[in-house]
């Protein structure tokens, strides 16, 4: 891993033309913010909760198709009133 | 030009290449698959997002305000416009379902904090992840209360 130090208001850059540059906006003791700026198509995502969502997605896949049975019923009668 | 997929969830469905959804950066979890197909009745409240390259690969997913009626999420204008939308009326929101294995599907739960946003102009799709701790991965479908109804109505 390339470690590198870089203070309040300082940027990098990542890739030559990239467009990604990642700049410290707020150190704090315990964090430090940052502001990112990159092309649409780089989705920027909090690790943790990537792995969650990963996880959450594997796991909503294992699905089969009687899992759901009887679930669109519950569903339309829990939210109609009466 | 229609051409049949075969899936484990639906058999042979016989699907038209333009209803193809794609998600250039696929999904967590599923980063290699960029088309997937939405499967279901229009009017049905749950309906399956199957991967087009992989019969394996399917996810239940449902519309938000069936288990959130006052779900809003601001969504970020970076998404909108990867999808191709100049605006948030202009996308549909889905919501991915983790249901239990071998029934109370009562007892699943809704990725309310990471919606699929899909264009239905452009076929263009992505799961966002919002920036609004009022949601969350594992929300509840069901109210505590309505389950104990159901589950109490059963021996």
């Amino acid at each position: 891993m390339l470690v590198l130090t870089r203070r309040k208001g300082e940027s990098l850059v990542i890739g030559l033309g990239a467009g990604v540059e990642v700049t410290v906006l707020e150190c704090g003791p315990a964090f430090v913010r940052l502001g990112i700026q990159a092309p649409r198509d780089i989705e920027v995502w909090r690790k943790e909760i990537l792995a969650e969502i990963t996880e959450a997605n594997r796991t909503a896949a294992a699905v089969q198709r009687e899992d759901a049975a009887g679930l669109e019923d519950f569903l339309r009668k829990a939210k109609k009133p009466g | 030009m229609s051409k049949a997929i075969r899936h484990r969830l639906t058999g042979s469905t016989d699907i038209d290449e333009s209803a193809v959804l794609t998600f250039p950066q696929g999904l967590p979890g599923f980063e290699a698959y960029r088309r997937w197909v939405l499967a279901g009745e229009e009017d049905s409240a749950i309906r399956w997002l199957l991967c087009a390259d992989d019969e394996h690969i399917a996810l239940p997913v449902t519309d938000p305000l069936l288990v959130d009626p006052d779900y809003a999420p601001h969504l970020p204008p970076d998404t909108l416009a990867a999808v191709g939308a100049a605006g948030p009326e202009e996308v549909v929101l889905l919501v991915v379902l983790i249901l239990p294995r071998g029934g109370r599907p009562w007892r699943g739960t809704a990725n309310l904090l990471a919606p699929l946003v899909i264009h239905p102009a452009t076929r263009l799709g992505r799961q966002v992840v919002l920036n609004d701790d009022r949601y969350r991965i594992l929300t509840p479908l069901l109210p505590e209360e309505e389950i104990a109804r159901i589950e109490g109505g059963k021996p």
